[in-house]
């Protein structure tokens, strides 16, 4: 859904910028069916979503008809987060994931029959949920959810490592939520930090997949779960025609209709088709060093699950 | 391969948390804490407490066919039925440090997810006992016995958690009088049985196999020398595993 707005942007505000530009030596990225120097994706793709921040979400419930919410909680209850649990979300500005897992968390504590063996109240303070993206604007609307939440939640610039945020933050008390700016396959968490990793919708639009692969394992503690739910290939004999017909036909005129861009969405649709196949996927994250990787098809393949543990 | 080696450990860890903390997800994550391991591990494994509860079955048959081994020539003095009582008695202490949470994990285990896993790990370790004291059977002896003596041990199980004696004395007094009991009985039914088969109008009776185990039962009561008359006989549920 991201990768839609990449080429809007492309087409539109960037024209000028991207005639100028030079092409760099070192490669090439993927760009639905085109194909851009490597070191423009990111950038292009921090500025698509300044503008599209605040209409995200409507695009996501017109294109999956509000599945995406049922695809999400399904993310985290396979995550099974507990009180205590430091979670990473990378490309989650908005912020979906992190109010999920905060959401079960509490209500863990709540129910929870062992409060009388553990300071529940120390553990659940304990837990931290950060927010990783490379895009400020999408920041900004999880920042604005979060306090239409009552969530207390503080910001962080992406270069500042974790140990000096501690030690600014004067007590090492941190709130719940964190924001950082950041890119995925360059995180700025300490090795071996986090209990889960979550990157929802966000990983196709990555330069290098298998960079943020082992950005992910590095920063994950021996034991920690990485997860990833992304858009995937349906295989099923009569559904794919449906779902083939549904995407090249159906979306991108509801995009005309809806936000007046047909190539975005044109766009998005070639991206899904350019993302490597779950075994394919299973198979990288198992190069990135993680152990026990499975996936699991969604809707007959069009959302896919995957997940490892480091081990 | 090494996920496995590491699960195990978890759970080994796990262990020392049963008695407080339960056969819980609490008692599994802290295990992981002990080796480690972040409490995400939690969701490698499928069916969790169930996971500590038959890791735990798994370990004790081992520790049973060790301290079997250890002790044969002890257990070679013994006649028939000490020997079983002996070897059922060292298998149940295995679960005396964790007593106080028996109960849940008999309720885990009777969990119908959980069950088909459960009865076999009781099969087998039937089977074991059954095996170290010298059992050789290759007929239809085989199943009865495991099937008897898988009641005996389910009984001992059950009235080990609320016996409050020093060491657990009472339960081993009850287990030696049962094993009395279904031995005698066993005996006594394959007498009775034959005497049956000789006799053809019974032919009906014998072929169904409800049959054999009314016939099994009456031998059971002339056995126990309980005396009773065909008509309560009659009336009574029938044996379970």
């Amino acid at each position: 859904m991201r990768g839609a707005l990449l080429r809007a942007a492309a087409g539109k505000a960037l024209r000028g910028r991207w005639i100028h530009s030079e092409r760099s030596s070192s490669g090439v990225a993927n760009f639905g069916f085109r194909e851009v120097p490597e070191d423009e994706k990111a950038g292009m793709v921090g500025a698509v979503f300044s503008s599209v921040a605040s209409n995200y979400d409507l695009m996501n419930d017109i294109m999956s008809g509000g599945l995406h919410r049922l695809w999400k909680d399904r993310l985290v209850s396979e995550l099974q987060p507990f009180p205590g649990m430091q979670h990473l979300d990378v490309a989650g500005g908005t912020g979906d994931i992190a109010f999920r897992v905060l959401d079960t968390i509490y209500s863990k504590e709540q129910r929870s029959p062992q409060k009388k063996e553990v300071n529940e109240k120390e553990v659940v303070d304990e837990t931290r949920v950060y927010v990783c993206d490379i895009n400020a604007s999408m920041l900004d609307v999880g920042r604005q959810r979060a306090k239409t939440r009552g969530e207390p939640g503080i910001s962080v610039c992406g270069q500042i490592r974790f140990k000096f945020l501690m030690v600014k933050a004067g007590l090492g008390e941190l709130p719940s939520l964190v924001w950082v700016e950041g890119d995925a396959e360059a995180l700025t968490f300490a090795d071996d930090s986090m209990d889960g990793y979550t990157i929802a919708f966000g990983i196709r639009n990555v330069t290098h997949i298998d960079k943020a692969l082992r950005e992910a394992h590095r920063v994950l503690k021996r034991g920690g779960r990485f997860l990833c739910l992304e858009l995937s290939h349906v295989e099923t004999p009569i559904f794919k025609q449906i779902y083939d017909f549904y995407s090249f036909s159906v979306i991108p005129a509801i995009g005309q209709m809806v936000a007046k861009d047909r190539n975005s969405y044109q766009y998005l649709v070639e991206s899904i088709r350019r993302f490597p196949k779950q075994d394919d996927f299973a198979r990288m994250i198992i190069n990135a060093g993680f152990s026990n990787v499975q996936y699991e098809n969604l809707v007959q393949g069009v959302v896919a699950i995957h997940s490892g543990f480091k081990l | 391969k090494e996920e496995d080696d590491e699960k195990r450990r978890v759970l080994n860890a796990a262990l020392t948390y049963v008695p407080t903390l339960g056969w819980t997800e609490a008692a599994i994550a802290a295990g992981a804490r002990d080796v480690n391991l972040s409490p995400a591990i939690l969701g490698a494994f499928h069916r969790k407490e169930a996971a500590l509860v038959e890791y735990f079955m798994d370990e004790s048959l081992d520790e049973l066919t060790d301290a079997v081994e250890e002790q044969s020539e002890e257990l070679e003095k013994l006649v028939l039925h000490e020997r079983l009582a002996k070897v059922m008695r060292i298998r149940l202490e295995m679960q005396a440090p964790y007593i106080s949470k028996w109960a849940q994990a008999l309720s885990i285990q009777a969990n119908p997810i959980n069950l088909p896993v459960a009865m076999k790990q009781r099969a087998v370790l039937m089977d074991e006992i059954w095996h170290s004291v010298g059992d050789r059977s290759t007929d239809w002896d085989f199943y009865s016995k495991r099937a008897i003596l898988g009641g005996v041990y389910t009984a001992a199980e059950v009235y080990m958690l609320t016996d409050y004696s020093p060491g657990f004395r009472d339960t081993w007094t009850f287990t030696e009088r049962r094993i009395i009991d279904v031995i005698d009985c066993r005996k006594t039914a394959k007498e009775v049985m034959q005497r049956l088969s000789e006799s053809w109008k019974f032919r009906p009776v014998l072929l169904s196999g409800s049959g054999m185990v009314q016939a099994a039962q009456l031998a059971q009561a002339i056995g126990a020398g309980l005396g009773n008359t065909i008509a309560s006989f009659l009336k009574q549920p029938r044996p379970g595993p």
